[in-house]
């Protein structure tokens, strides 16, 4: 479940996402050391089958992809939250928080980020659009 | 078998007394320096360029030890560099952070590097407030041990020609970075100075070192040594006049004196054996790190001192400032999204600063009085911190994290708390170390001046921010708790007046004339600048007394 979780916060999609870059083993690694997290991950996965059981009468991962969705969906966006329902809330961002640590600490994070942390450079590295130092007329980036 | 006399002892081998062990050594003395830890292996005990996923926990540590461990510098990668193993104790009410770095070189091996000279508005902010008194010396007679320091270690910046922050000697600067020039542009909308900072790291090769590679990772050791610290600067000079004994696993205990009351010597733990050694000299200089140092002082009790070596006055222990830390303000640069990633994480954070701005013209134009400095910093940092500030899960968050990734800004201040009679140190009357000594127990709050500086922070930060184009995402919540910093000062304060302060205008005790201190517990007070390059100033000032004081025969070699 937690692998499914993981890679609905971060798929692949055009990139590589949470699944290849193992962020499911880092979150059982990570919760397995951590006798403090245990309980609300625990604890948290059992009201998310207990959730939807209770709304489609079927566990977690035995829904189709847009169902999970549709189920994650008022616990994941602010303006999508529904009242009674702030346990979820809390454990799906206590699931995001530990993907993300898990993905953008990876090998495969740091290239989605294009992350430059760590490499080696000869000069101090400087802005490269001087002729325009407040930054107004930039093009923006390919998406 | 005769026993063995050294000139100096020198306890500690931080900054400051890095800076003394080379000055005697030098100078032909005779010095066994201790060390309350082991030296470092730079492949085994610094970061070495690892990544986050080669690192058991990524870097962030076993959570089993995160109640243990002391500020951002005490992480997985550095961890068996900070000591874990001396407690201290909190006294109700107040609270206290103490990340100790006890290998040799002490904090040097993981400073900030901002490198900033205090001045006369420091030196005599006193006759300028009206609070408290000044500093028992100026600005022209300091401002040449700087220019020999910053020849030593190499500082890059400008000259910047303002007054309460004197200009010194400097390699070139960093670079601006996009930020940097977006963020400057605010600034001079607002009236707030925005430059680049004085920054302890070689932007090219100096004195035998070699040139920063800009990989950005500072705070957890510099595998080549392309900035300064104790280990890569001083001690291989030191070492080199063979007048040097240096003598690792050796916590201080405390300070032996001889049948009239002098220093005699140092009694200290050795940690590997774990058994109580004398060593003995002619002169001590204690150099343990502010805190430490008084520690070691008040724990030397005798017949001639009962309440600690050195203490006549009182004041060992007393008059502790720390810097208030905290981010003011927190947000991100609309015009750098989606923009390619950038290598803005270069200096580890300090690029440039916002120099103390406050109070210059006239001492009482805030609501508070002295000044704080602003570090900003931002953009493509190791992990995209506001991650989880953004709002959803999936493909559209992903790329809202790759989109904010250039963007993100926040600062950081540094604000001075005034000299209090409730902020100081004393020994815990219960609580010993694992080795019998009496503990340090922290008596520290924030003081309602540095408070006001914290609050007026907010308030400008947040404009600058919006006058960059910026959004503020988080205006500061609660400031970081004391000892955070790790720019502790006082509790020795210097002063010409033995009833009012421990040690003289040049840092020796006023009681005991062989014994010295060469550390930031000499200080008055912690202004709004850092304190390694004045530490390195003052020690070299107060070593080169000590050894006049050889020449004049004040002090006879052993």
């Amino acid at each position: 479940m937690v692998e499914r979780l993981a890679d609905m916060i971060i798929p692949s999609d055009e990139t590589l996402g949470a699944k290849e870059a193992g962020v499911a083993e880092f979150i059982d690694f990570m919760v397995a050391s951590d006798p403090e997290v245990q309980y609300p991950f625990r604890t948290g996965l059992t009201w998310l089958n207990a959730h939807s059981k209770r709304s489609t009468g079927k566990k977690f991962l035995e829904l189709s992809s847009e169902q999970q969705t549709s189920l994650l969906e008022p616990l994941g966006f602010k303006d999508k939250a529904r009242p009674g329902e702030e346990d979820g809330r809390r454990f799906f961002s206590l699931m995001r928080e530990y993907t993300v640590t898990g993905f953008y600490t990876s090998e495969i994070g740091f290239k989605e980020l294009d992350n430059p942390a760590l490499k080696f450079y000869a000069e101090s590295p400087e802005c490269p659009h001087k002729d325009d130092r407040e930054h107004k007329h930039l093009t923006p980036a390919k998406s | 078998m005769a026993k063995q006399i050294y000139d100096v002892i020198v306890i500690g081998s931080g900054a400051g007394g890095g800076m003394a062990i080379k000055t005697l050594c030098e100078a032909g003395l005779r010095v066994c320096a201790l060390n309350a830890g082991r030296r470092l292996d730079p492949e085994k005990d610094f970061r070495y360029h690892r990544m986050p996923w080669d690192m058991k926990f990524r870097g962030l540590d076993d959570p089993e030890r995160h109640s243990e461990s002391y500020g951002y510098m005490d992480n997985e990668y550095t961890k068996a560099a900070w000591d874990h193993e001396i407690p201290f104790t909190v006294a109700p009410g107040a609270k206290w952070m103490w990340p100790r770095c006890n290998a040799v070189g002490g904090k040097t091996n993981f400073w900030g590097r901002s490198s900033a000279r205090f001045g006369d508005i420091d030196f005599r902010a006193a006759s300028l407030d009206g609070y408290d008194v000044d500093w028992p010396l100026t600005y022209a007679e300091i401002d040449p041990f700087y220019t020999r320091v910053e020849k030593m270690i190499g500082v890059a910046s400008t000259v910047q020609n303002r007054p309460s922050n004197p200009d010194g000697n400097y390699l070139p600067p960093f670079k601006f970075r996009c930020l940097d020039y977006i963020l400057e542009a605010g600034c001079s909308k607002v009236g707030v100075p925005y430059l680049p900072d004085r920054c302890a790291q070689l932007t090219q090769p100096h004195e035998g070192h070699p040139a920063c590679h800009f990989c950005g990772e500072c705070t957890t050791g510099c595998d080549v040594g392309a900035f300064f610290s104790t280990p890569y600067f001083l001690l291989p000079k030191a070492e080199a006049t063979k007048n040097l004994e240096l003598r690792t696993d050796a916590l201080a205990k405390n300070i032996l004196v001889d049948e009239n009351g002098n220093a005699a010597g140092v009694a200290y733990i050795d940690r590997k054996i774990k058994q109580e050694v004398e060593v003995y000299g002619r002169l001590v200089v204690v150099a343990a790190g502010c805190v430490e140092t008084s520690r070691i002082l008040l724990n030397s009790k005798s017949r001639h001192w009962p309440n600690g070596i050195a203490n006549s006055s009182g004041q060992l222990g007393r008059n502790l400032c720390d810097h208030l830390y905290g981010e003011s303000a927190r947000g991100y640069l609309p015009q750098l999204l989606g923009q390619q990633s950038f290598p803005d994480h270069a200096a580890d954070s300090t690029i440039a600063w916002m120099p103390r701005w406050q109070n210059l013209k006239n001492p009482h134009e805030e609501t508070f009085i002295r000044g704080y400095s602003v570090y900003p910093d931002g953009g493509c940092t190791e992990f995209p911190w506001y991650a989880n500030s953004i709002d959803g899960f999936g493909s559209s968050f992903k790329r809202e994290i790759k989109r904010r990734y250039p963007s993100p800004v926040s600062f950081g201040i540094q604000a001075p708390t005034l000299r209090s009679d409730t902020n100081y140190m004393d020994l815990d009357p219960e609580v010993k170390d694992p080795y019998g000594i009496p503990v340090a127990r922290m008596h520290f709050e924030w003081d309602e001046n540095v408070l006001k500086m914290w609050e007026h922070s907010k308030h400008v930060c947040a404009e600058v921010l919006k006058a960059s184009g910026g959004e503020l995402e988080e205006s500061g919540d609660a400031p970081e708790i004391p000892g955070f910093s790790l720019h502790e000062t006082g509790t020795c304060r210097m002063g010409n007046d033995p009833k009012k302060f421990v040690t003289n205008r040049f840092g020796r005790a006023h009681d005991v004339s062989n014994l010295y201190v060469c550390d930031a517990s000499v200080f008055l007070n912690c202004t709004d600048k850092t304190t390694t390059i004045s530490i390195l100033a003052f020690s070299l000032r107060t070593s080169e007394h000590l050894i006049e004081n050889f020449h004049r025969g004040e002090h006879q070699s052993a």
